[in-house]
């Protein structure tokens, strides 16, 4: 049958679409952006590799954080032997693991709550996140651009960060109410 | 999400620092005392970066676009969506963010039953070959650069940032495949790609683990059985079977480079404990088995072992070197002392590789039949309106219908009660059935796939009397085919699938109406394995 793909059409589906959450629980435990790309890479290999198990898995997205939990793991005794900085330590990275999962459980609407309260910033805030974060952007070069310091920069966006927070926070507990 | 408590003003420095990367080398000396000391802390660090990692994401996937400019989005949106049929859009394109690129890390490990050449999978297995190569090339430069096999250490290392942690977690080598396993203690399972800790214990009621050490040697744990890895060379199998083998290509560590847990060490490549005996690779495959009372067996299929007992191997009688096709078994007398004893004629269960997985054979309905002929692998099991009928042969059929799915002979065609039109009654349910044999094989790792067309509608289906979810469909599905699936409720020997089919529709009250079933089935299965001998089964 033409359709050995359905399965792997449906592996496919439910990896895509459990990546936000799997780079959200990967960002949770090594910080660096651009480290938590090579950890989700890494992990999405790990998962192809494994494909029959996720195939007959009843969980997926848990089984896949387990992975990206490993793929951590694995990431950071690589840069410990190579003698590489390593923010956090193997038990306070189990601690953050607990809550990235316990918070990353939900994420269902997290990004259609994001969507929305993004919509509700005016447009120079969101013009300033978007400046952040599209490829290339930092801290530093907006501060350079706009003739302020980066630590009034940064401050701006924590406090339009805490906005996000409290929109998402209030988003998710409605979609729980109903 | 449950709000944190609001963190201290330090600690919104630290987040506002970590968000924006710029947390200096004594604010994450701050930041991490922080996290350890509180559990809100926690919280509030993983929103906070939760949140950061969403907005990088959004920002640069070209699906958070829409997220990332709500405002330009929706008004495209209306546009996109009258062009777009949602069905007809390819799978990837539809879902892939712009990273991390999923399609650059497809491997080359899972085949298709059938013929990939134009499909969705062909694209799969496509990018799977280049970089299965890719692997290949890695694994290559690996084995053959310079020996860089951890060497594992317990004395003081050079103080960095490892963590106290980090020093005491060795790794030896990973799962490299977990079969059918039961765990005694299932939340503590392992995965697949676990790396192995160095002191791990793992308790398998059944199934089988296939552990890779970094030393090259490869061991098959055969459920039931208790292993502690305690060794960057070897185990302590306490009950149970297992299988070793060295790679020929396996790096070998120096002996003065190995650790040991205990007072244990070990001066060969490989080498197995038992609470009886030392069994000690000396370039070979073999077989280990303990039973309840502690009595341990060694079968050599390859090269040479030692087998000692353990704590005294002073005198010949406690030592035996096997060679291929040899077994030995350490026994205590009713003296209470062990001794090494030869055997022969051994019934063989240990596992010696791991099995694959293999096609099933199944039928498609009306494969290799004309119409008007009888279905050699599909019966008339059941129809509503005749209790005592007796399963026949269901008929292949041809409807000059457009609307029907066409047939094609060699791969799958319309049955049905009746050859010809196959006008049938209506408001009658009719079952048809096939089986399939998993004789020999590993039946709880079984995987069925199937798609079916249909005149008018299937009730359900069944797998063995079982029910499996019958996709959504609607009253007359013949011009598509829709896909179910069954992982569970599969038997050793003989397999019964039963597919309901109601014919008409109940608002049009009883007549006569065209009945036809159209169904084409996959799936595969792993090759059964031996199982222990009783007195290892009984051992759990």
């Amino acid at each position: 049958m033409a359709d050995n793909n359905q399965a792997i059409g449906e592996f496919v589906r439910r990896l895509t679409g459990c990546q936000p959450r799997l780079y959200a629980y990967i960002t949770a435990l090594v910080l660096n952006p651009h480290e938590a790309d090579d950890v989700l890479q890494q992990a999405n290999l790990v998962m192809w590799e494994k494909l029959d198990e996720f195939l007959t898995c009843e969980n997926f997205d848990a089984l896949a954080c387990r992975v990206a939990y490993f793929q951590v793991l694995a990431y950071r005794r690589d840069r410990s032997r190579e003698r590489r900085r390593l923010v956090f330590d193997d038990q306070l990275i189990e601690s953050l693991a607990a809550a990235a999962g316990g918070k990353t459980d939900a994420f269902q609407g997290y990004l259609a709550a994001l969507h929305d309260c993004m919509a509700k910033l005016p447009d120079v805030q969101r013009e300033l996140v978007r400046r952040r974060y599209e490829p290339g952007g930092s801290v530093n070069s907006i501060a350079a651009d706009c003739g302020d310091s980066p630590n009034s920069v940064s401050a701006s966006l924590y406090r339009i960060r805490k906005l996000l927070l409290a929109c998402i926070r209030e988003n998710l507990a409605k979609d729980r109410d109903q | 999400m449950t709000e944190p408590r609001e963190p201290t003003a330090e600690m919104e420095s630290l987040l506002a620092a970590a968000a924006d990367e710029r947390l200096t080398e004594s604010d994450c000396t701050r930041l991490r005392q922080l996290l350890e000391a509180s559990d809100d802390a926690r919280q509030s660090y993983v929103e906070h970066v939760i949140l950061h990692a969403m907005l990088r994401w959004v920002h640069a996937s070209p699906l958070g676009a829409e997220i990332a400019n709500p405002d330009k989005s929706s008004a495209e949106g209306e546009t996109a969506a009258d062009d777009s049929a949602p069905d007809q859009t390819p799978l990837i394109a539809q879902t892939s963010p712009a990273f991390p690129t999923l399609l650059a890390t497809l491997p080359s490990s899972y085949s298709g039953f059938s013929s990939p050449l134009g499909s969705l999978l062909f694209s799969y297995l496509l990018a799977g070959v280049i970089v299965g190569v890719g692997i290949l090339i890695g694994w290559v430069c690996q084995v053959s650069g310079p020996q860089e096999t951890p060497v594992v250490q317990y004395g003081p290392r050079p103080s960095s940032a490892v963590s106290p942690v980090e020093r005491e977690q060795v790794f030896v080598g990973q799962i490299n495949a977990i079969i059918d396993c039961k765990w005694a203690d299932p939340r503590n399972a392992p995965i697949g790609f676990d790396r192995i800790v160095l002191g791990r214990r793992y308790d398998l009621v059944s199934g089988l683990m296939e552990i890779a050490y970094d030393t090259g040697a490869r061991v098959i744990l055969q459920g039931p059985c208790t292993y502690r890895v305690d060794s960057t060379s070897g185990g302590y199998l306490a009950v149970g079977m297992l299988t070793a083998r060295v790679e020929e290509r396996g790096e070998r560590i120096p002996a003065n480079q190995r650790a040991t847990i205990g007072s244990h060490s070990f001066p060969s490549p490989l080498s197995i404990r038992t609470p009886t005996a030392t069994v000690a690779d000396l370039g070979t495959e073999f077989g280990v088995e303990v039973d309840k009372s502690g009595a341990s067996t060694a079968r050599v299929y390859r090269g040479k072992v030692e087998m000692r007992v353990i704590g005294d191997g002073a005198t010949n009688d406690k030592v035996v070197a096997l060679e291929a096709n040899e077994s030995a078994r350490v026994e205590i007398g009713k003296d209470q002392v062990a001794r090494v004893v030869r055997e022969s004629g051994r019934s063989d269960t240990f596992v010696r590789q791991m099995p694959k997985r293999v096609p099933i054979k199944l039928f498609n309905t009306g494969v290799n039949s004309q119409p008007g002929e009888a279905d050699r692998h599909w019966q008339l099991a059941a129809r509503s309106d005749e209790p005592s009928l007796k399963p026949q042969p269901a008929l292949v059929t041809h409807l000059e219908d457009s609307r029907w799915i066409p047939n094609q002979s060699d791969r799958c065609q319309w049955i049905s009660a009746a050859g010809g039109a196959s006008i049938m009654p209506e408001l009658v349910t009719y079952t048809f059935r096939t089986e399939f044999d998993l004789t020999g094989m590993r039946a709880s790792t079984a995987i069925l796939r199937g798609r079916f067309a249909v005149d008018n509608h299937v009730r359900s289906i069944r797998l063995n009397s079982r029910k499996i979810p019958v996709p959504e469909h609607g009253k007359r599905s013949c011009s598509f085919l829709h896909t179910f699936s069954c992982d569970r409720g599969f038997v050793e020997g003989v397999n019964v699938l039963e597919i309901e089919v109601e014919n008409g529709e109940p608002q049009s009250g009883p007549s006569s109406g065209t009945l036809g079933l159209f169904v084409e089935l996959e799936g595969s299965v792993l090759t059964a394995w031996p199982e222990p001998s009783a007195s290892a089964a009984e051992a759990k």
